[in-house]
């Protein structure tokens, strides 16, 4: 199985798309699975690029919405996860993972799905200490806080990956693993991105909570991106443990590396994106303690039983199939001839995969509960008018062509090391 | 009192000497000119670029006098790099595209149960994954788990009831053209997507929605619709309401150009193929040093004090160095007086 691996999308499908059937045509090969490592920028009309936290110059209807619409589809088949530059609003309508185009599957905010006989994990969003123990408080429209929290990586979901026992084969995450500098060639790095030095002398670059995951599924490979920059490292797990081949890449622009080809060896296709059993159950178990609010899930207060969870979600897939609900559009998307009729619609709608999910695992659907952050005392602020006063102190600038304008705003940015 | 001609001599006669230190440093590893090439990160293609941006001559002498200190230290850790063999540049570029294998055959998980990839890096005879599902019931029908009274948690009927009245004709009805052998993705209900239970929108007129390639739509295929593909549009509908415009141009300069400037032959080869694998040292370490809510967030705890790291790195820190790490640690407490 071929596997094309990409950094930041940026909204960019049509390039990336474009750049993965010259490399199918210059090789005489055929790619079966494109991973997108964050920064997707599922953008689907004006409405969605108020959840979409980047600087106003880079406030972009991107080729998204081509997609979305049907009027492009993907040529092959697409698994990405979120980072920190997302149309938030959307992917929390899939927050348990679920197609956010034909042909393209959004991970979740934590998941675990099936490529074939591949088994691939991913973690949304970029680490952030203030916000790791919260609760997904956050609901759209998101103010000026929690358009920059929500894509903040939550220890509920790291705590639902963390169960996961069986092998996996790939895992994705947008912010790299704390310490994995460490196993490749930092001096090159720093090389090129010399702000990065001190964190990486401190061991203080990357997330925190990725580390964790490193640690304890161990992949085979393991793929990132958030820094813009191409970087490969090997960890060995202990004196005589796996390896783990991992490897951040870049965003797309000409030149620049961030795309990778691999292959891995794998049952004959035809393959499909499938369920996955155990992380169903994970699901089926931790749902009662998704903590809705700010306050963080009570880890003690689940009742079932880890075995009885694989149990009961393995019937229910024998008997369904493992295949994923289909699309579903839950809101108009963005119309070039007419720019300004997409704000026809004032409320977020349930995404019936998700309804058809929850269904099936039995649970309730919770993802509109008024949280805290809907009360007046903590109720959403007008966005800044403009944008100026807006913090971007996570951001690794979209458009850092010029190197000298990255570096003066690298200055601020806090790759999620707080 | 030197006049500034003498000044301006004296300062060339000091930009050569230190252009000649890096040639002398330089020397010393020639094959990586002062600037070690990693063959791993960056292909052939792409070290013109990093020449070029270390073409630039250095001279920090006394534009900034802790930068001949950094110069030295950089120095040395390129040639620590290269001692701990991180590197091992190699001419072999136009390899075709392999299978990565395991540098180290025979690991393996020993906690856990095989699964392809991992088979790949243990190069063993387990047999292939056989975790696969097998499809027993229709897919698209959940209509048969739906039982609310065997649910353990509270269910939201009142929520759902409107859309699950019907499942089974839930995702019948699509916009789409099924593509080829791509799973068939249907659009919920009419006239193109769905709304969720709250209802369709409460004016304004019926969204458009892309029906494919054929039919009325807008749209065309791959023709780019109506639009002006190359006219940047600001759009500002809501912005009003938000303050929050978007720019929208139907094709990307940078798309224009094709898909040749975005390849890079690097992209088909062995990324990891030199790197050696590298014991993970663990969290501990390095959770130390991370600020985690409810501990003391100041900087000082995060950074070292100047007589904490004066200790601990005495023998490699220079009297310039510690005076200047001094005068910022004061202006640091200073300001957060």
């Amino acid at each position: 199985m071929k596997i094309a691996v990409e950094g930041c999308m940026h909204g960019d499908l049509d390039i990336v798309y474009q750049t993965i059937q010259h490399v199918e045509r210059l090789n005489g090969i055929k790619i079966d699975l494109l991973l997108c490592c964050g920064d997707f920028q599922a953008v689907r009309n004006a409405r969605d690029m108020e959840s979409l936290n980047v600087p106003p110059k880079y406030r972009e209807m991107k080729s998204f919405w081509k997609y979305y619409s049907g009027q492009e589809v993907a040529p092959i088949p697409t698994i990405f996860i979120g980072g920190n530059h997302e149309a938030s609003n959307y992917l929390w309508e899939l927050y348990y993972g679920g197609w956010a185009a034909p042909n393209i599957y959004f991970l979740g905010f934590a998941g675990v799905v099936k490529f074939g006989n591949i088994r691939i994990g991913g973690l949304s969003g970029i680490y952030s200490a203030r916000d790791y123990h919260l609760g997904h408080h956050e609901r759209p429209p998101y103010n000026e806080r929690t358009i920059r929290s929500v894509y903040h990586v939550r220890e509920y979901d790291v705590h639902k990956l963390m169960q996961v026992e069986e092998p996996i084969d790939i895992f994705l995450s947008h912010d790299w693993p704390l310490g994995i500098t460490d196993c490749g060639n930092w001096q090159q790095l720093v090389r090129h991105k010399r702000h990065f030095e001190n964190e990486i002398r401190e061991r203080t670059l990357g997330s925190k909570a990725a580390a964790q995951l490193l640690e304890k599924l161990r992949p085979p490979y393991w793929f990132s991106a958030h820094l813009h920059c191409k970087f490969a490292a090997v960890v060995q797990h202990g004196e005589s443990g796996p390896t783990t081949k991992f490897l951040a890449l870049d965003k797309c622009l000409p030149r620049r590396k961030f795309l990778q080809i691999i292959d891995i060896e794998s049952e004959p296709g035809p393959y499909e994106i499938q369920y996955d059993e155990e992380w169903l159950a994970i699901t089926r178990k931790f749902n009662p303690i998704f903590p809705l609010t700010f306050k963080n899930a009570n880890f003690g207060g689940t009742q079932l039983e880890m075995q009885d969870c694989q149990q009961w979600v393995r019937s229910r897939l024998q008997a369904r199939g493992p295949k994923p609900f289909e699309f579903a559009q839950t809101v108009p998307s963005f119309d070039p001839s007419q720019p300004d009729s997409n704000n026809s619609y004032f409320d977020y709608p349930r995404n019936p995969q998700t309804e058809s999910l929850l269904q099936l695992l039995e649970l309730p659907y919770l993802l509109d509960s008024v949280s805290e952050s809907r009360v007046p005392t903590h109720g959403p602020t007008p966005l800044i008018q403009g944008g100026s006063s807006v913090e971007y102190s996570e951001e690794i600038p979209i458009d850092d062509a010029d190197e000298v304008e990255e570096f003066a705003e690298i200055d601020d940015v806090e790759t999620g090391n707080e | 009192m030197e006049d500034s001609e003498r000044r301006r001599e004296r300062l060339k006669a000091m930009r050569t000497i230190a252009a000649q230190a890096e040639a002398s440093s330089n020397f010393e590893n020639p094959a990586v000119s002062g600037f070690l090439a990693n063959p791993l990160l960056e292909s052939p293609a792409a070290l013109p670029a990093q020449e070029e941006s270390r073409a630039i001559p250095r001279f920090d002498f006394y534009t900034d006098p802790m930068a001949a200190f950094s110069a030295n230290k950089k120095r040395s850790a390129a040639g620590n790099q290269a001692q701990q063999g991180y590197v091992t540049p190699t001419s072999d570029s136009g390899s075709p595209m392999a299978r990565f294998s395991s540098p180290r055959p025979g690991l393996r998980n020993t906690d856990m149960t095989p699964s392809p990839a991992h088979q790949i890096q243990m190069q063993s005879s387990y047999s292939p994954n056989q975790r696969m599902y097998q499809a027993h019931g229709p897919y698209d029908s959940p209509a048969p788990f739906w039982s609310p009274r065997t649910s353990p948690f509270p269910m939201h009927q009142e929520n759902v009831a409107g859309y699950y009245s019907n499942p089974s004709d839930t995702y019948t009805r699509s916009p789409y053209p099924n593509h080829g052998g791509n799973p068939s993705f249907q659009a919920v209900g009419s006239p193109g997507f769905y709304y969720g239970q709250r209802g369709p929108p409460r004016h304004g007129n019926s969204p458009i929605i892309g029906s494919g390639r054929g039919g009325g739509s807008p749209y065309s295929g791959r023709t780019q619709g109506q639009w002006d593909g190359g006219r940047r549009n600001q759009v500002s509908s809501w912005s009003g309401r938000r303050g929050r415009g978007f720019h929208f141009r139907g094709t990307a300069p940078d798309e224009k150009l094709g898909p040749e400037p975005f390849y890079d032959k690097s992209m088909v080869e062995d990324p990891w193929q030199n790197l050696e694998p590298v014991v993970w040292r663990g969290l501990d370490s390095a959770v130390n040093n991370l600020h985690t809510p409810g501990s003391s967030n100041s900087v000082t705890m995060k950074k070292p004090r100047v007589s904490e790291s004066s200790n601990k790195s005495s023998s490699q820190q220079s009297l310039a160095e510690y005076l200047a790490a001094s005068f910022n640690e004061a202006v640091k407490d200073a300001a957060s007086v």
